[in-house]
Parts: structure tokens; sequence; C-alpha cells
């Protein structure tokens, strides 16, 4: 998101561009300091001091600030797209029309690129909120720890699923 | 949480914004919210587990026998498996138990209710909400269109099944009525601060 801001920044002479934070950006709630906020200050420090007597001053700091605060908090992407899943399908019985809501098939597009954080929020979401989210998982992790004997019933699954996270260390 | 005891205006307006056509028929609240089963096995009489046939799809109960697929056929002869036969009329004739199975116009089932034991109405299980008795089955139809199911409408009723009560004795059917019936007046007999 930020180096999307930055690129679209329009090429003055003596600016310098903001630190290349987005790779770092690593989904991890639990981190929300994943970007080096050192360096983020340093380079607002920088562009202060550089463009003191700017005309583009204060629309450089705008733009910096903006940009920090669109680091992608996927925890909080996932939490937005299930509420509204699962308040949307919450009188529908069909598999099938659930999977097809855009909120489920937003956060599986999500997984795209960072599985493993999307299986651990599914797996965190599915014993607080008992969200549904068996099919999800089994797609993808290619896994089903549900016993045929337990298929259908919610409590049983919900234990088996948190048991196979915990066992992977994932939860 | 596995139950919760929302208050009546939640519930109403819940059900309102859902299926439309229920604030214009009268209709009851009979359970609280409840994740645990859903409409399928609601109607089979369960509510312990989770009724669905996808193939593939983990976490949904099936009966074996019957056809993993969401088509209508498929749902008549999983309730043949426990004494449902395909019927013409929806109107309530003693000695019977009824369901009815709504479905899109492409024939993929989507929801059933089961009548009420007295034919006072039709029990419905709409997903994870609370049940409800809504005295005609027109209540919660939608459009029936594949695109609007697939946006959550529940289509129109399709087929109608019945079973005799010596059938539903023999498959339990008769004790789970009863049972569920009981069962809701002990919960608001147990929560009186339960607001419905």
């Amino acid at each position: 998101m930020i180096q999307a801001d930055c690129d679209r920044l329009p090429n003055y002479q003596g600016w310098i561009k903001p630190p290349a934070i987005y790779d770092r950006c690593q989904p991890n709630y639990e981190d929300s300091q994943a970007f080096d906020q050192a360096e983020i200050d340093e380079w607002l420090d920088q562009a202060e001091d550089t463009w003191a007597a700017s005309d583009h001053r204060s629309a450089a700091l705008e733009i910096a600030h903006t940009s920090a605060l669109q680091v992608i908090d996927i925890k909080q992407l996932f939490e937005d797209q299930a509420e509204r899943w699962s308040s949307e399908t919450a009188h529908l019985s069909s598999p099938v029309q659930i999977m097809m809501h855009p909120s489920y098939l937003a956060i599986l597009g999500m997984a795209n690129e960072n599985q493993d954080e999307i299986v651990r929020l599914m797996i965190r979401d599915l014993r607080t909120n008992r969200r549904l989210w068996f099919w999800a998982l089994s797609y993808l992790t290619k896994e089903n720890p549900i016993k045929s004997s337990d298929a259908g019933r919610l409590d049983a699954m919900i234990k088996a699923w948190s048991d196979w996270g915990k066992s992977r260390g994932i939860v | 949480m596995p139950r919760l005891f929302r208050p009546r205006f939640i519930i109403t307006s819940n059900f309102h914004a859902v299926f439309p056509r229920l604030a214009h028929s009268s209709w009851k609240i009979k359970s609280p919210w409840d994740d645990r089963y859903k409409c399928i096995a609601y109607a089979a009489g369960r509510t312990d587990v989770i009724w669905w046939p996808v193939d593939g799809v983990p976490g949904v109960y099936w009966p074996p026998s019957a056809p993993l697929e969401d088509s209508v056929d498929a749902f008549v002869k999983a309730f043949a498996t426990i004494g449902y036969m395909p019927c013409q009329s929806r109107k309530f004739e003693f000695g019977y138990q009824k369901v009815a199975i709504y479905a899109a116009s492409n024939n993929q089932a989507l929801h059933m209710a089961r009548q009420h034991f007295w034919g006072r109405g039709w029990l419905s299980k709409c997903g994870q909400l609370e049940d409800i008795l809504h005295s005609e089955l027109e209540s919660i139809e939608g459009d029936p269109s594949p695109l609007a199911t697939s946006m959550g409408s529940y289509g129109v009723v399709n087929t109608v099944l019945k079973r005799s009560w010596a059938s539903a004795l023999i498959c339990g059917g008769l004790f789970h009525s009863s049972w569920y019936a009981f069962r809701f007046w002990l919960f608001r007999i147990a929560r009186r601060s339960w607001n419905i």
C-alpha cells in the first residue's frame, strides 16, 4: 500500500523516497510494529530537514503520515470480512450459498499471499466465534482432521481443528 | 457461544431484514439462537448435527445411502430413509407429518421446513438463527432465480413430503417433536428475563 502510494508521488526534484517498508509489512497482527518505525521516523525527520523551506513540505508530511496509517492490518481486514460474511449468511444452511458470499471469497483471496496467517486467524475465529471455516481450512491446508463420525457435530469439529492447530503450533 | 438468548426486537428486525414477507404474516420464535443444527437436520428431527449433501465438504452429515448432491431429488431420497414420501397437498392431514423443500428454479435445494405437529404452521430453522413457526410456507420464500439464491434467497417451495405418525414413531420423530416443544417451554421458564 505504501509502495503503491509512493509510486504515485509526483517526481519532484529533491524528494526523498520513503523507505521500502512494504515488503516487511508482514501480516502479523500480534506484532503491530512489523514495519520498522525507526526507519519511518528517520525518513520523516529527514524530510522535514530537507524540505523545511519547501512548498511541498506539508504535502510530503501528509502523504507520509497517511501512508503509515495505511499499513495493511490483515487481522482487521479478516475480522471485517468475517463479520460481514457471518451476519449476511447466518440465515443460510447451504454450504454452497455460504461459500459463495463475496466476503468468504475475499478471505480466501487474502490467503493467496498470507496463507499461514489466514489459517491461524480462521482457527482462532473458529474457537472464539464458532464461524464455519471448516471448508476453507480444508481447502487451504489440504487436510481434514474431522472424523467421519463427528461430521456435522459442531463442537466436535471445532475441537478437531483446534487440536490440529495446536499440534502444529499454529494456535 | 453455541446458544444465544437474543431479545425479541433484535430477532424480529433480523428476520424481517432477511425475509421481508414475514413482516406481513404471523410468526413466532420457537427456540434460542443455536449454531449446532440447521434447517435440514431440524426438518429431519435432529438438533445435534448439521445435515447437508455436499461431496468433499467436511463438517456436514448426510444419510449414507442418499446421493451427495444438493438437488431436490437427493433430498427426497435422503428423507425417504426416515419414512417420508412425496405428496401433493400442503394442508395438514391428521396422522401425518409433513416437510417442505424450498429450491431454486434450477432444482437446487436450499431450505426445508417442517409442519407443526398439529398443523399450526411450519417450523423453520433458518441457518444459525432461531427456530420460528410461520403460518404460511410462502412467508420465507424468495426469488428462485439462481442469481438471487446465490445471494441468500430461499427460492420457492418445490416439493412437499409426508410420513405417517406410525412411521415417525418408528424413526423417533414423534418423540423429537414433543421434546423440542417441551424444551422451548423449559427455556422460557428457565430464562424469565428472555424478552420474547
